[in-house]
């Protein structure tokens, strides 16, 4: 198989990653080839320690023309011809497909193709006066409808290069070539993300024809939406064409996935929006590890919270809620762990200073990230989520594997994951989210009723096992392979206190699982 | 709720028009509360009839800085490589004639070439030492070319210690220590080179030199920043080099008896390039601004008189210093033992020379890599060649070869050059 990802395995922790990694290695019976879509132009070290079954990491970097050592470099013919002739109406037919709404995506796709087949005409194709012109004449088109903004030429140029990158992705070789001894073409690709990472598995499905199953976490082209409508320095035109270049990517994987597989059905809303038929839908939840035992409830009241520091989690209405909490429970003590991702340091700068103005002090601690977030959910009361974007996230399955209930905001697939099972409040509602809080804490019976329903909700419904083996059906499903059973990584055995559980990447201090068949749940 | 008042919550939210369906979806969903299935109905009643978004197309344009301190720094690491050449020219009482003359012909396009590779494979974008030092396996392949010269006979020895001088020292400027360096290297090479120790003071200096081109290393921190493609800097140092043979073609010039005029020659071709990377640096400040506000739509107006301007800037700015280095040259020429006329046909060879190789430096740092090689091969050749093919007197004068070459390549770049800075939002756009 050939697993594909943007900007997360095996670079980067996650939640995207952490089920890349429990995929892998959960299911030895299948080869991985993996190809990692990355940008910054940095060399790049993976965080996960790759079993024997990955046989090969490859790398695309995009906006540099450097390239990494290990990957497959650009410019290798495929197998067929490579012809002679640039296309120098190829920019103009990306930004109208692409970025066009109502759009022909197979002459898209073929465009694409094209890419592959003719990978050293590519830059020729870009570099050519007269596709410069027909790109400006297109573009000039598209955003003459009403509500399109105007672009300017330096804007048109950023977006000129972006769809040169779109063509130089789907021009890289996701595997090695005929010459090499290692010709293998995989029996299906799974891309994590309708964006990027779908771009070179979209060429691999139309020129040997094999199965694409995209497994989508957030729904990207609503991240994209919401990252450019939380931009306030953005001008229109910009806005525009991320977005647009984003709902262009998804619609283009979306029509050429056999199986479209969101993490939970509230994801399904949006891909039924950009035109994925319901038969190609099969949700296929997230899993995780259940401890075999439950840590008591601490002492002292501890409200905790797992996820990076970033404004889709929404952490001012957490520190909001942690504020109203700690008027009348001064003793509560409220703890955040997660990363500073690159680029949010000043949102952190932020939430830092709202920390000061609402004089929180020790009632509120960030600690940083954590390898062991079921240990930092077992020395918890219950967890607090209050982000206005989520798919399903793993942070709220891992507290309720914990025996923990969870208060948190309605989006994505939080719901579907607490059902019954705790309670949730609209985004930006850091009052319900205080009264949820307060409820729990002043009624200790519903607190531990809601963290056992919690903990066997996850274990009957959104298992490690259950989600290994629906991988394991649908790749049996599309291939006609027969495929060896999943393994699941288990707990270490525990001592009657041990905070041993698995971790978030290699680097972990025990970070070594064992792995056994996993049985029915 | 009606389309109209979900529309004006969704811009409360927004503070700005609603761009489309999708964008107000979002904003239900992520902000209000709407669950998905909802958010997306609602968000298509949202944004029909939506008015125009607004018009801002007032994106940041990001400014280049021009690091005097680093400009400094490569000044005077010229001005010091200038000076080891003139040193070396008046040691012919320890050196022979010969071995000198070969040892500029060998190390001077090894120099420039390794220069130009590591321009392009590390210097480029950043963290070019800390690159560097992660990628310091690409000097074991520089190192071996430098010494694989030693096995030259007659001048062999000598050019690998020019060329461990320009290259390291190449290394030490990019560090900031350029001017340190410089007045260092000729201070020292001043005082200590009588013609008995001027073998020990050679070798100390090249010795001291890579020192601190080590020390320049071991000081940065590694960068874990991709190094540039080999693809780019192997061409890249085929430009340098062959722009270094222009300056080595002219068999009847010595660089050992010509003195200081050996020395000066080469400072309007350097400084050529030089003024290529500084000039390159001003236009991506030039360009935007003139690019920005001009709109797609078919009454487009587009300009290259911002760009083609700076170009006849730079092309001033070098055949300027040229002129002040042949008037310094011609006034000191009678010291020399190359006659006056001689030495103005040389200096217009290497003006000539020096555009050209602003030409070649633009393309190739415009990504016109491909034309650039062109254009420096055909004047390489018609350098070497011409003479050969009988085109021309047997015995034409010294710097007619140069001369010729140059404006061959000035021939073959021109047009290019002109063609990029033309339509500059084209390059701009395709500057990939």
């Amino acid at each position: 198989m050939l697993l594909a990802t943007e900007g997360t395995y095996p670079f980067v922790l996650g939640g995207v990653s952490t089920w890349c990694d429990s995929l892998v290695n959960g299911l030895p019976g299948i080869d991985w080839d993996v190809v990692a879509i990355t940008a910054g132009g940095i060399r790049r070290t993976s965080l996960f320690e790759q079993p024997q079954q990955v046989r090969r990491v490859s790398q695309v970097e995009l906006w540099s023309d450097s390239v990494v050592r290990g990957s497959l470099p650009i410019g290798r013919p495929f197998g067929r011809t490579t012809g002679r002739t640039p296309r120098r109406g190829l920019p103009a037919e990306l930004v109208r497909g692409i970025l066009g709404w109502d759009t022909d995506l197979v002459a898209v796709r073929d465009a694409l193709v094209w890419c592959r087949e003719h990978p050293r005409l590519v830059g020729r194709s870009f570099r050519a006066r007269a596709a410069w012109a027909e790109f400006l004449e297109a573009l000039a088109v598209l955003t003459a409808d009403q509500g399109s903004p105007s672009f300017d030429l330096v804007q048109a140029g950023e977006l000129y290069q972006t769809l040169f990158w779109v063509a130089r992705t789907s021009a890289t070789p996701t595997r090695p070539t005929r010459q090499t001894t290692q010709w293998h073409i995989p029996d299906l690709f799974l891309v994590t993300a309708a964006g990027w990472a779908g771009i070179p598995a979209i060429v691999d499905r139309h020129l040997t024809p094999r199965p694409l199953v995209l497994a989508e976490h957030g729904v990207y082209v609503r991240e994209a939406y919401l990252q450019a409508a939380r931009n306030t320095h953005l001008s229109a035109a910009s806005r525009w064409a991320s977005t647009r270049l984003a709902r262009g990517l998804s619609r283009l994987v979306y029509a050429n996935a056999d199986v479209v597989a969101p993490v939970t059905l509230a994801n399904a809303h949006w891909e039924r929006e950009l035109g994925v038929a319901d038969s190609s839908i099969r949700t296929i939840y997230n899993g995780v590890l259940v401890p075999p035992k439950v840590k008591p409830f601490p002492r002292r009241t501890r409200v905790v919270s797992v996820g990076r520091v970033d404004p889709l989690k929404d952490l001012a209405t957490m520190l909001r809620c942690a504020a109203i909490v700690g008027e009348t429970h001064p003793e509560v003590e409220f703890v955040h762990y997660g990363p500073v991702p690159e680029g949010n340091e000043h949102y952190a700068d932020l939430c830092m200073a709202l920390h000061r103005d609402l004089r929180l002090g020790d009632r509120f601690k960030f600690l940083g990230s954590t390898d062991d977030p079921y240990g930092a959910f077992s020395d918890g009361s219950l967890a607090l989520f209050s982000s206005i974007s989520e798919g399903f996230p793993v942070s709220v399955l891992e507290a309720m594997a914990c025996g923990r209930p969870v208060v948190s905001t309605a989006v994505g697939g939080i719901p579907e994951a607490l059902s019954g099972c705790g309670l949730t409040v609209r985004p930006g509602d850091f009052e319900g989210l205080a009264a949820g809080v307060l409820r729990l804490l002043d009624d200790r019976s519903l607190l531990a009723t809601l963290g056992e329903r919690s903990r066997v909700r996850v274990r009957q419904e959104f298992g490690m096992a259950n989600c290994l083996r629906n991988y394991r059906d649908l790749v049996v499903e599309l291939t006609g392979i027969d495929v060896d059973e999943p393994v699941e990584p288990v707990f270490p055995s525990l001592g009657p206190d041990s905070d041993l559980a698995p971790s978030r990447g290699d680097h972990a201090p025990g970070a070594s699982v064992a792995r056994v068949s996993a049985g029915p749940t | 709720m009606s389309g109209s008042d979900t529309r004006a919550l969704v811009e409360g939210y927004l503070g700005r028009p609603v761009q489309d369906a999708l964008e107000a979806a979002v904003v239900l969903e992520a902000w209000g509360g709407v669950p998905a299935d909802a958010a997306l109905t609602l968000g298509r009643e949202a944004a029909t009839g939506a008015p125009t978004v607004d018009q801002v197309p007032d994106d940041p344009v990001s400014r280049s800085v021009f690091d005097r301190r680093s400009v400094a720094s490569d000044v005077a690491f010229i001005v010091g490589v200038l000076f080891v050449g003139f040193w070396l020219s008046h040691r012919t009482d320890r050196f022979a004639v010969n071995d000198i003359d070969r040892a500029w012909r060998l190390a001077l396009p090894t120099s420039l070439a390794a220069q130009w590779f590591l321009r392009r494979r590390v210097f480029l974008g950043g963290e070019g030492l800390g690159r560097l030092r992660r990628e310091f396996r690409l000097l074991i392949p520089a190192g071996l070319v430098v010494f694989a010269l030693a096995v030259v006979p007659d001048g062999g020895v000598l050019a690998v210690a020019l060329a461990v001088l320009w290259i390291a020292g190449f290394v030490v400027s990019r560090r900031g220590w350029g001017l340190a360096y410089g007045v260092t290297l000729i201070c020292v090479l001043a005082v200590g080179g009588s013609a008995r120790t001027a073998v020990p003071v050679l070798a100390f200096v090249c010795l001291a030199t890579v020192t601190l081109a080590v020390v320049a290393l071991r000081t940065t921190p590694p960068s874990d920043r991709l190094p540039g493609a080999l693809a780019r800097a192997i061409p890249s140092a085929l430009i340098g080099g062959g722009l270094a043979l222009f300056l080595v073609s002219e068999p009847r010039f010595s660089w050992a008896a010509s003195g200081l005029l050996s020395a000066f020659t080469v400072v309007p071709s350097l400084l050529g390039s030089l003024a290529g990377g500084l000039w390159m640096t001003r236009l991506w400040n030039v360009l935007p601004p003139a690019l920005r506000g001009i709109s797609v739509g078919p009454r487009r107006r587009f300009t290259g008189s911002s760009s083609v301007g700076l170009f006849v800037q730079a092309v001033a700015i070098v055949l300027a210093v040229a002129s002040t280095c042949s008037l310094f040259v011609l006034w000191r020429s009678s010291d020399d033992s190359v006659t006056t006329e001689t030495t103005q046909v040389l200096l217009i060879a290497h003006a000539a020379l020096a555009v050209a190789g602003l030409c070649v430096a633009l393309l190739e740092t415009l990504g016109r890599w491909g034309h650039a090689l062109f254009a420096t091969t055909a004047g390489v050749a018609a350098a070497f060649f011409a003479v050969r093919s009988g085109l021309m007197n047997p015995h034409p004068q010294a710097g007619v070869r140069i001369l010729l070459g140059a404006l061959v390549a000035l021939a073959v770049a021109l047009p290019g050059v002109l063609a990029v800075l033309g339509r500059p939002d084209h390059r701009i756009a395709a500057f990939t």
